[in-house]
């Protein structure tokens, strides 16, 4: 079967599902929106069809045809690792699909199917202008898609979608940029009538400047639509107001596969040579830096979804750091290294992907339920809400890093990575790596914090708010309690067998390990990842001790006399204000943010008490970004000083516009015919 | 087949350990406390009759309270008694070992860390947050010690017999007298961080105070009120577990067990080991007060910097 065809035809019946969509206005919007749905699956099944036996080891599609275009050719190529992510993006987007079924706007629908089409076109896209055309696309839809909550026309709303427009246009302003680093001197073939692949961006082609250059290029263009830190400023404000599943969209989809671009173009970069270590201690520096700033950002949140977008941070950076190790491995002559390191980083990705759109999209369910994701106006919802709760405990559990869930495997082998590097590579890695493992134990044990937080005051103890006590789980929404069902299972099963886990990335570690010297990838291959079965046994020893011990306690318990009552609470006994008196997001996180006053930027307003019987008293905390509020803020503004000097020339009137148009073309010809 | 034999018989005595002797080991220090104070004490065994007394109870749960709040305690003592498991006892090769098991320990500690906070946090009590939230603080904050002890005790296991293997058995297998003599200036600091880390771990003054009467004051007791009957007896067990196996890794850095003896010279050099390591506990809280609240994240930093120093000399010696 030739299955170039339906690869081809998968990102247009994807973005054929948009018009419908658009246009059926009145009675047919729903219609439309039933047809654009449709598309997508249908579409989405097709990338599907053709990603699996590539990804399964059947040979590379390849599609080339020119195109009219600077640069520019229809290149598509499908080859495993592309597979692996059309694979990983399609299948949770297919999920997406079905959980928004119900619930979406027409017009949201409409963009949800062009942001897919362009995903499927961003990862396949083998020629840089075709892929720049599918990342803007890729973009504008999604900035269309956060600015389509029912926040949108509030303040809030507007600065969370023009924050994100921004960082994102400055992202591909970056890639933009790696065009004339292409074009520079030296390499002198670059012609605009000749197609540009990412193929030719290799060692032997490119002077290691221009690939030092090309590289942080791509970290940061990259790096921004990830939300790698310190690229990851407009996370909070965008997160804070946009619908939970397309927060799914951006954080599991989008931030995955650029983070699949980055690593793709660094390892063109280097195509078989060992890379320059700074590579990797830079993406392992970033790695931390991220790891910090989201869980700083995390301790000061008290919206779910900017808890999970910062922890999203948190992980690109877990991402970031394995791949570095990677890299570092490589440069050093490291198999095991640079096996533990690229895999975690990619099983990392998958774990962290299935995760996020289980907690996005139940958080989704929260906010139709009980009204808002706010932490300090819910709790007790795992008794109201028991299939939603169950989900978000697993997952929050599996965001801490704790064994039996699926991101403990994969921390779990960039860990290792680590503790192999202390005393294995180069001198002065010896302590990198001891620093490193104590950053990301800190990190790790942050992120314990922040996620007990999360399920402890957000799903357990009694409502804040009357809407949070009324909340349930409505019959109507049993499609999509059984799709988190089903994401909680894998993350369960993931997490218990992680060897059946690697096995889909085992061939994708062996790929990126071309660049290796020394030998003994294939030894380092099979010992690196044979420990896992370890954890198996861990794991079912764990569950079979909480069985064991659960009918213990409940024999016991069954011949002895059990009551309930209200919560002790030292003999207190109050009722009425008991919600009230609970632990809120802020107090929970009292003895932890002081402390870390360096990661995110806190304001605290308390109204002084004063007298022996103070009438009142109050505290307000209130936390922004690090790098949004001492980096960027100043930044934009002497920026905004600057370019207002230049205001003189926006006139508004169109002549005036067409006659700059006119004396660029005509100074161009000039330059053409003189040079 | 008398390798086998002695295997299993390595596995039935480290199970019987890790089973009988925690509520022992907490009895223990209690015994010695009261002595530095001029007082008899309750007997050895004390513990063990608490246990049995609230086994044999009934149990009173919150109308507030969810599965969470019963799953708890089960996961608490699970989550021991499988680190028990990796943790070489009386220098026993440990039932369960594997390249990484190190990471695997104290990932178990924190989960049933994570289970004491949730099944506080259900029940919606605000001292019960209070506790749970200076809980998940402080031992966020020491994590990064106890990660910088497992790495300094696996780079020492990394030797030429042993390339690629971490599991704490192998590493510590190598912590043999002549390494002492070598890493001696490492391994002292690296002990007393691991000591903190134990003190911080099991709720010991002078992060946390298990005996005061005033629950504004406390952490690990504070998060525990509501529970009652055979929960609460497993939240103690667990409690004296975790104590024995976090214990028996500094003992058995301390102690210099080698394969070359018998079990019957080890068995009593790390059970003194772990009245040693009782006894330190015991005049550690007999000789400071608490700190106050504050003051407690300067106390871990500097566990902290002990162990970074330790492991930078560790890395330097070994080049």
């Amino acid at each position: 079967v030739n299955w170039t065809l339906p690869m081809l035809a998968a990102p247009f019946v994807l973005a054929l599902g948009a018009p419908p969509a658009w246009l059926l206005g009145g009675r047919g919007a729903r219609l439309g929106a039933q047809a654009g749905q449709l598309l997508a699956l249908v579409g989405a099944a097709l990338g599907l069809g053709c990603g699996i036996p590539v990804l399964l080891g059947n040979g590379t599609l390849e599609y080339n045809h020119p195109w009219p275009m600077p640069f520019g050719a229809i290149h598509l190529r499908l080859d495993p690792l592309a597979a692996l992510f059309l694979v990983l993006v399609l299948a949770l987007a297919a999920v997406l699909i079905v959980f928004t079924a119900r619930t979406i706007a027409p017009a949201a629908q409409a963009w949800f199917n062009i942001l897919l089409a362009s995903l499927v076109v961003v990862i396949l896209a083998r020629n840089i202008t075709l892929f720049l055309v599918a990342w803007e696309v890729m973009a504008v839809s999604s900035f269309l898609l956060i600015a389509s909550g029912r926040l949108a026309d509030t303040p809030e709303g507007q600065e969370g979608a023009w924050s994100y427009l921004i960082a994102t246009h400055l992202g591909t302003a970056c890639l933009l940029a790696m065009l004339p680093v292409l074009a520079s001197p030296g390499t002198g073939t670059l012609r605009i009538d000749q197609a540009l692949d990412f193929d030719d961006l290799r060692p032997g082609r490119l002077t290691p400047l221009q690939l030092n250059v090309l590289f942080l290029l791509a970290l940061a263009g990259f790096g921004t639509k990830a939300a790698l830190a310190p690229f990851h400023a407009w996370v909070a404000r965008a997160y804070r107001v946009t619908p939970a599943w397309v927060a799914a969209a951006s954080s599991a989809l989008m931030a995955k596969v650029s983070l699949y671009v980055l690593f793709r173009t660094v390892l063109e970069l280097t195509a078989g040579h060992a890379p320059p270590a700074w590579w990797g201690l830079t993406l392992i520096g970033l790695g931390v830096l991220s790891g910090f700033l989201g869980m700083g950002g995390a301790i000061g949140a008290t919206r779910i979804k900017v808890v999970l977008g910062y922890s999203s941070v948190e992980n690109v950076g877990i991402i970031s750091l394995g791949f570095g190790l990677g890299l570092l491995g490589i440069s050093d002559g490291a198999p095991a290294i640079a096996v533990l390191g690229f895999g975690g980083a990619l099983y990392h990705i998958i774990n962290h992907a299935i995760l996020k759109t289980l907690m996005f999209t139940a958080t989704g369910l929260v906010e139709q339920n009980a009204g808002t994701d706010d932490l300090a106006r819910l709790g007790g919802l795992l008794g109201r809400m028991p299939v939603v709760g169950t989900c978000v405990g697993i997952g929050s559990l599996a965001l801490s890093g704790l064994p039996t869930l699926n991101a403990f495997a994969s921390e779990w082998l960039i860990y290792r990575g680590l503790f192999r590097s202390v005393g294995r590579l180069s001198p002065a890695n010896h302590v990198m790596a001891m620093a490193t493992v104590a950053a990301l134990a800190l990190i790790g044990g942050l992120a314990a914090v922040c996620f007990t937080g999360l399920f402890g005051i957000g799903f357990l103890g009694v409502a804040r708010s009357n809407e949070a006590g009324e909340a349930g789980e409505p019959i109507s929404q049993r499609t999509e309690r059984a799709l988190l069902a089903g994401l909680a299972v894998a993350v369960l099963f993931l997490g218990v067998f992680p060897s059946f886990g690697v096995l889909v990335i085992r061939s994708h570690v062996q790929a990126m390990l071309a660049g290796l010297k020394a030998g003994g990838a294939a030894d380092a291959l099979a010992s690196s990842f044979a420990p896992l079965s370890g954890l198996t046994v861990v794991s079912l020893l764990l569950i079979g001790t909480v069985v064991v011990l659960k009918l213990l306690r409940d024999r016991r318990l069954s011949a002895q006399p059990v009551t309930r009552g209200p919560t002790w609470d030292c003999g207190y006994g109050y009722r009425a204000a008991f919600p009230r008196g609970q632990y809120t997001p802020v107090s929970f996180m009292d003895p932890l943010a002081p402390m870390f006053p360096w990661l995110t930027v806190r304001r605290e307003r308390k109204e002084a008490i004063a007298g022996y019987f103070p009438a009142s008293g109050a505290v307000e905390v209130e936390s922004d970004d690090l790098i949004a509020e001492r980096v960027l803020r100043p930044v934009f503004h002497f920026a905004g000083l600057g370019i207002m000097a230049l205001r003189w020339i926006q006139r508004g009137s169109i002549q005036l516009y067409l006659l700059f148009l006119f004396t660029t073309l005509v100074v161009m010809l000039i330059w053409q015919i003189l040079f | 087949v008398l390798e086998v034999l002695s295997r299993i018989g390595g596995i039935a005595v480290h199970l019987v350990l890790l089973l009988m002797l925690p509520p022992l080991l907490a009895g223990l220090i209690v015994k010695i406390k009261a002595w530095f104070a001029g007082r008899r004490g309750p007997p050895l065994t004390q513990p063990y009759l608490d246990l049995k007394r609230l086994w044999h109870k009934g149990a009173v749960y919150s109308e507030v309270t969810t599965e969470v709040f019963r799953i708890g305690p089960l996961v608490i003592v699970a989550s021991s008694l499988v680190a028990g498991l990796l943790v070489p006892l009386a220098g026993i090769t440990a039932p369960l070992h594997f390249t990484g098991d190190l990471v695997v320990l104290a990932y178990l500690l924190a989960l049933g860390r994570v289970a004491t906070i949730l099944a506080a946090l259900d029940t919606g009590s605000a001292f019960e947050g209070m506790g749970a939230s200076r809980e998940a603080a402080f031992s966020a904050m020491g994590e990064p010690t106890l990660f910088l002890v497992l790495v300094a005790i696996g780079s020492l296991g990394q030797t030429a017999a042993h390339p690629s293997d971490w599991s704490l058995t192998a590493a510590l297998a190598e912590l043999t007298p002549d390494k002492w003599l070598i890493y001696g200036p490492a391994l002292v600091p690296l002990g007393i961080a691991l000591f903190v880390v134990i003190l911080l771990e099991n709720s010991r003054i002078p992060v946390d105070d298990p005996t005061t009467h005033l629950e504004l004051t406390m952490i690990h007791e504070v998060m525990v009120l509501d529970h009652s009957g055979p929960d609460l007896a497993l939240i103690e067990y667990g409690a004296a577990q975790k104590l024995l196996v976090l214990g028996s890794l500094l003992v058995d850095m301390l102690n210099f067990n080698s394969e070359q003896y018998s079990l019957l010279v080890r068995l009593p050099i790390y059970l003194s080991g772990l009245v040693l390591l009782a006894a330190a506990i015991a005049l550690t809280e007999v000789a400071v007060a608490r700190l106050r609240m504050r003051q407690v994240p300067r106390f871990l930093f500097g566990a902290f910097l002990l162990a970074a120093f330790g492991v930078v000399v560790v890395l330097f010696e070994k080049r």
